[in-house]
C-alpha cells in the first residue's frame, strides 16, 4: 500500500472540498445571511487539513490496485464528515450524528433528511445542502480525476467509484473520459434550469432543483418537494431531466453526437423505457380504479413518481403512501431496481436486472436443450462468467445486506414496512421510502445507531457494496 | 499429353482437395502445373495425378517470371488466404497470364473491381446448389450465365405461391426480370400479358439470390428447422445465407471450443455438443420431417453416417458434402440421395468458365430452344434519354443483358442506354408462343 500517495489524494479531495465551499460564501453574500462565516470556518478547517495531508508527497509510482479502494472508502467517509460541519457550525442540527447522516445523504445522493422544516433554512444552508447532491452525483473522485494530471490512467479509482458492473471509456484515456462526464453533467444542469427559471420557478430554486435532479438526488428547496409548485409545465420538465439522468451517460454522449441509432440498441435503455412505461401504466390504471377518478391526474402522479423512484430521485408531487398497495408495491420494486449504469442513479442497476434475468433463462434453456451450449449476452457482447458471477455475489450481498440491517432495524422498535422501506431508500440512495419514512415525512424518528447504520448503507449502496466490503476485509499488513 | 489441346496452360496456386480435383478434370485436356507453399494432398494422391508439382520456395514474382512466354497461360488461385489469392492473381497478369481467376471467402472482395476475369467464391456456389436440392422457394435450379454477375433461376409455380396467376410483365423488376417460360415441352419467350399456370416453370434472372427476392415471387415456408452438422467455415457461411428460411437453425458439432465460438458469435441459434452421429441427440431435439439436415463437416465418413442416421429417423431432406470424390461409392451404398461433392461442385464451375468461347457469357445453361441475339445501339436507333423499357419484349425476346465499355450489367428497366451499348436478348429459336 502507497500510504503517502493515498493521503496526498485524500488532502487533494479536501482540498476541492473546500473550494466547493467558496460558492455557499457567493450565496450567503448575495442574500447578505450571516451563514458566510460558517463557510468561511468550514473553509478554513476544511482548507488546513487538505494541506496536512497534502504534505505526504504523491509517489511518482502512483496507486496501487488496492490503494483505489482505500482512497474512494476513505475520501467518502472524510468528504462526508467535512461537509457535516456546516451544518453543525450554522445549528441546523444539534447532534453531530443528524449533521453527519444529513451529510451523507447529500454526497451519495440520497435524499433522505432529518431535517423537518426546509423552509426554515437559510439559502446558504440550502445551497450548500444541493451541492452535495450534486458533486456526490457525478462522483467525487471522478471529479478529482479530471482534475488533477497526477491521476491520470487510474482506472482502479474510476471502477471504484462509478456504478455499474462494466465500465465503458467515452474517450481514449481515463481523465478525457472523467472531463467529458463533468462536462455533460455541468451541461444538462445548467439546461435544467434554464427551463425552470423559465417555467417561473425562481432562479435560486432552479438552481436547487436542478442539482437535486440531475444528480437524482431529490433535494428540493421546499418540505413539499415538487408539488409545493403546483405546476404541470415545472413537473413536465423535472421528469424529463430525472428520466434522462437515470441513462447511461454514454448514450447521453453519444446521441449528443448525432448516433441516435445507439440508444435503440442498447438493451439496458430497452428494458428502462419498458419498465418505465408498463410501471405507468399499471399505476394509471390502479389509481384510476381505486385512488383518483381523474385518469389525467392519475396518470400525471403516476408517471412523475414511477420516473423519480427509479431514477432514485426521490422528489414527490404526492404523498403515494396513501396509495393502493398494488401501486406501491411497484414502486418498492422499482426501488430496488433503481436506474442505468454509468448514469447517478442508485438501485441494484437495470444491467444487472437483465443479466440475472438472462442467467435464469439460460438455465431454463439448458434444462430444456440438455446439450446446448448458450452464452449470455448483453449488446451482443458476450458477458464473461467473471463478470456473471461479480453480479450474482452483488446481487447476494446486497439482499443481505437489507435483511440484516432491516432486521436490526426492526430491533430499535421501527415497524416492517418502515425498516424495509428505509434500507431500500437508503441502499438504494432513494431517498423517501414508505411509512414512517413516507415522502412527507424525514428519518428524524430513528435512534442515533439507527442512522450511523443508515448512513453506512447510503455508502454502501452508493459505492456498490464492494468497495467499502475490500476495504473492510483488506490485508492491511 | 501428344494430342492435347495445348492452346492454353493451367496454373494453379495452392495444392488442397479443390485444386487436386479441378487439375484432375483439366489434365485431361490442358497441361496443369500446380504451385505450392504447404500441400494438403497426400503423395499417393500427387502420384495419381498427371500434373506437374511445384513447391514455392522463392517469392512469386521470381516464379512466375519463369512463365513469361508466348503461351497463353490461365492462372487460378485456389490458397487458403483470400488476400494472397487477389495479390497473386493480380501479379500474375502482369507477369504472364492472359486469364486470372481468384477464390475469395468474403463478399466484400467481390463487390470491388480488381480487374480479375473472375473472383468468385466457393461457399456461394455450394448455397446455390443448396437452394436448388432443397427446391426452397420452388427453386429448381441456380446457374450463372453470365459469370459472376447473373444468375438464370429456374422457379416451379405453384398453386401456393404469389407467381400464379402474374403475368410477366408484373415480373419485371429493377433487380430480378423474368425471361421465359416452360409449359408442356419447351422454353419459350412469353409476351408481356401472357398469365403463369400452375406447373409452369419460368427462368428468372437476378444478379443476385437473396431471401426478400424469393418472397416476391414465392411463398416461402419458414416454418422448418435446419440442422448443420459440423460447425467449421462452411457452417457458418450456410448458416448466414439460411437463416432467414428457417423457423429455426441448429448446429451440432463435438468440439466444445467450436460450440463457444459459436454460441458467442450468432444469434438466435441452439448450439449442441455432441457426436454427430448421436441418434438420440436428435430425437430429443425433435427432429422430423419438416426438419432439414445439411452434413457438412469436415469429416467425410462422420457426415455419411450422420446423413444416414437422421435419414432412418425418418427426417426432411437431408444434404451431405463430401470433400472426397471416393465417398460417393460408399454414399451410393448407404442409398443417400444428396450428394454433393464440394471439390467436383467447384472444379466443374471453373472448368465452365474456362470453356467458355465467348467471355463471361455461359450459353450452355441456356435451355436449347432459346438463342442469345445481340442487338447495339448506334447513331441511327439512339436519341438522348432513350431507356431500356424501350427493348421490352423487342422482337418477340427478352433482355438478357447490358454490355457496356465491355462489362456486362443486369438490365435495369429504367436505365438510360448510351451509344455503343449493346443488348443482349434472348429469343426462342422455333415455335411461336401463340400456342400458349
Amino acid at each position: 500500500m502507497n500510504i503517502k500517495s493515498v493521503l496526498n489524494i485524500l488532502g487533494s479531495l479536501l482540498f476541492l472540498l473546500g473550494l466547493s465551499m467558496l460558492f455557499p460564501i457567493i450565496i450567503a453574500l448575495i442574500y447578505r445571511e450571516i451563514d458566510i462565516f460558517v463557510f468561511i470556518i468550514s473553509l478554513g478547517v476544511t482548507m488546513i487539513s487538505a494541506q496536512v495531508l497534502k504534505s505526504f508527497k504523491y509517489s511518482e509510482s502512483g496507486l496501487q490496485y488496492k490503494d483505489g479502494f482505500i482512497v474512494v472508502t476513505l475520501g467518502w467517509l472524510l468528504v462526508s464528515f467535512y461537509g457535516a460541519l456546516p451544518f453543525m457550525l450554522a445549528g441546523v442540527f444539534s447532534n453531530p450524528i443528524d449533521a453527519f447522516f444529513e451529510s451523507v445523504s447529500g454526497f451519495t445522493t440520497t435524499g433522505a433528511t432529518v431535517i423537518l422544516s426546509l423552509e426554515s433554512l437559510s439559502h446558504t444552508i440550502l445551497f450548500w445542502r444541493s451541492l452535495t447532491h450534486w458533486l456526490g452525483g457525478m462522483g467525487i473522485i471522478v471529479m478529482t480525476l479530471a482534475i488533477l494530471p497526477q491521476l491520470a490512467g487510474n482506472m482502479h479509482l474510476f471502477k471504484a467509484e462509478v456504478p455499474g458492473p462494466v465500465h465503458n471509456r467515452i474517450k481514449p484515456r481515463i481523465q478525457q473520459t472523467a472531463k467529458t462526464l463533468w462536462f455533460l453533467y455541468i451541461f444538462l444542469t445548467l439546461a435544467q434550469t434554464f427551463f425552470l427559471w423559465i417555467s417561473n420557478m425562481p432562479l435560486f430554486e432552479a438552481v436547487i432543483h436542478s442539482f437535486g435532479t440531475i444528480s437524482t438526488g431529490g433535494f428540493s428547496s421546499r418540505s413539499l418537494s415538487v408539488s409545493a409548485y403546483n405546476s404541470y409545465l415545472i413537473e413536465s420538465i423535472v421528469t424529463v431531466f430525472m428520466f434522462i439522468a437515470g441513462t447511461n451517460f454514454n448514450l447521453i454522449y453519444d446521441f449528443s453526437r448525432g448516433n441516435y441509432g445507439q440508444l435503440y440498441d442498447d438493451e439496458e435503455f430497452r428494458l428502462y423505457v419498458k419498465l418505465v412505461l408498463v410501471s405507468i401504466i399499471f399505476i394509471t390504471a390502479n389509481l384510476v380504479l381505486k385512488e383518483y377518478s381523474s385518469l389525467i391526474n392519475s396518470f400525471r402522479y403516476a408517471a412523475f413518481q414511477v420516473i423519480s423512484i427509479i431514477t432514485t430521485t426521490g422528489f414527490a408531487t404526492i404523498n403515494y403512501d396513501t396509495w393502493p398497495p398494488f401501486s406501491r408495491w411497484i414502486l418498492l420494486i422499482l426501488m430496488f431496481i433503481g436506474g442505468s449504469a454509468g448514469s447517478t442513479a442508485g438501485g441494484i442497476k437495470i444491467i444487472r436486472v437483465k443479466l440475472l434475468l438472462k442467467k435464469g433463462f439460460q438455465e431454463l434453456y439448458r434444462l430444456l436443450h440438455p446439450r446446448a451450449v448458450k452464452k449470455v449476452k448483453i449488446n451482443k457482447q458476450v458477458v464473461s462468467e467473471r463478470i456473471s458471477t461479480s453480479i450474482l455475489g452483488f446481487f447476494f450481498l446486497y439482499i443481505s445486506a437489507f435483511v440484516l440491517v432491516s432486521l436490526i432495524l426492526t430491533g430499535f422498535g421501527t415497524d416492517i414496512i418502515s425498516s424495509v422501506s428505509a434500507v431500500a431508500a437508503t441502499l438504494g440512495n432513494i431517498g423517501p421510502g414508505l411509512e414512517l419514512v413516507g415522502p412527507l415525512n424525514s428519518f428524524e424518528v430513528f435512534p442515533v445507531p439507527a442512522k450511523l447504520l443508515l448512513s453506512l448503507c447510503m455508502l454502501l449502496g452508493r459505492l456498490e457494496i464492494y468497495t467499502i466490503l475490500v476495504f473492510m476485509f483488506m490485508d492491511w499488513q | 499429353m501428344l494430342f492435347r489441346n495445348s492452346s492454353h496452360q493451367i496454373i494453379i496456386l495452392g495444392y488442397n482437395n479443390i485444386s487436386f480435383q479441378l487439375s484432375k478434370i483439366l489434365s485431361k485436356n490442358y497441361d496443369v502445373i500446380i504451385l505450392y507453399y504447404n500441400s494438403r494432398v497426400s503423395d499417393y494422391r500427387k502420384q495419381k495425378s498427371d500434373v506437374i508439382t511445384k513447391k514455392i520456395t522463392d517469392n512469386l514474382v521470381t516464379i512466375f517470371k519463369e512463365y513469361q512466354s508466348k503461351d497463353n497461360f490461365i492462372f487460378i488461385s485456389l490458397t487458403e488466404n483470400e488476400e494472397l489469392n487477389l495479390f497473386s492473381a493480380r501479379l500474375a497478369r502482369r507477369i504472364f497470364a492472359q486469364k486470372i481467376m481468384a477464390l475469395v471467402y468474403s463478399e466484400k472482395y467481390k463487390q470491388l473491381d480488381f480487374n480479375i476475369d473472375l473472383i468468385f467464391n466457393p461457399y456461394q456456389i455450394l448455397w446455390k446448389k443448396i437452394l436448388s436440392c432443397f427446391q426452397l422457394g420452388n427453386i429448381l435450379q441456380i446457374k450463372e450465365i453470365i459469370s459472376d454477375k447473373i444468375n438464370l433461376i429456374s422457379i416451379l409455380v405453384n398453386h401456393k405461391d404469389s407467381l400464379k396467376g402474374k403475368h410477366v410483365q408484373d415480373l419485371i423488376f429493377d433487380k430480378l426480370r423474368l425471361i421465359a417460360v416452360k409449359r408442356e415441352d419447351n422454353f419459350f419467350v412469353p409476351p408481356p400479358d401472357f398469365e403463369l399456370q400452375r406447373g409452369d416453370k419460368i427462368l428468372v434472372l437476378s444478379p443476385r439470390i437473396n431471401y426478400n427476392l424469393l418472397k416476391q415471387l414465392t411463398k416461402l415456408n419458414s416454418k422448418n428447422k435446419l440442422f448443420l452438422i459440423g460447425g467449421n467455415k462452411l457452417s457458418l457461411f450456410l448458416h448466414k445465407k439460411l437463416k432467414k428460411y428457417f423457423k429455426s437453425l441448429v448446429v451440432v458439432e463435438p468440439e466444445i471450443k467450436k460450440c463457444n465460438w459459436w454460441a458467442s458469435n450468432v444469434e438466435k441459434t441452439l448450439i449442441l455438443q455432441g457426436k454427430r452421429t448421436d441418434l438420440e441427440l436428435y430425437i430429443n431435439e425433435n427432429i422430423n420431417q419438416t426438419s432439414h439436415i445439411i452434413a457438412l463437416s469436415n469429416n467425410n465418413a462422420q457426415n455419411l453416417l450422420a446423413s444416414y442416421g437422421v435419414n432412418s429417423l425418418k427426417s426432411g431432406p437431408v444434404i451431405t458434402v463430401i470433400y472426397d470424390e471416393s465417398f460417393k461409392k460408399i454414399a451410393k451404398l448407404l442409398k443417400l440421395e444428396k450428394i454433393i461433392c464440394f471439390p467436383l461442385l467447384i472444379s466443374r464451375y471453373l472448368v465452365s468458365f474456362i470453356n467458355l468461347k465467348t467471355k463471361y457469357i455461359n450459353k450452355k445453361v441456356l435451355p436449347t430452344n432459346l438463342t442469345i441475339k445481340r442487338l447495339k445501339i448506334r447513331d441511327d436507333n439512339w436519341q438522348q434519354g432513350v431507356r431500356l423499357t424501350k427493348y421490352e419484349n423487342y422482337n418477340h425476346s427478352s433482355i438478357l443483358a447490358v454490355k457496356r465499355k465491355n462489362k456486362y450489367v443486369f438490365p435495369q428497366r429504367k436505365m438510360s442506354l448510351h451509344k455503343s451499348d449493346e443488348i443482349l436478348l434472348i429469343k426462342s429459336k422455333k415455335g411461336s408462343f401463340d400456342e400458349y
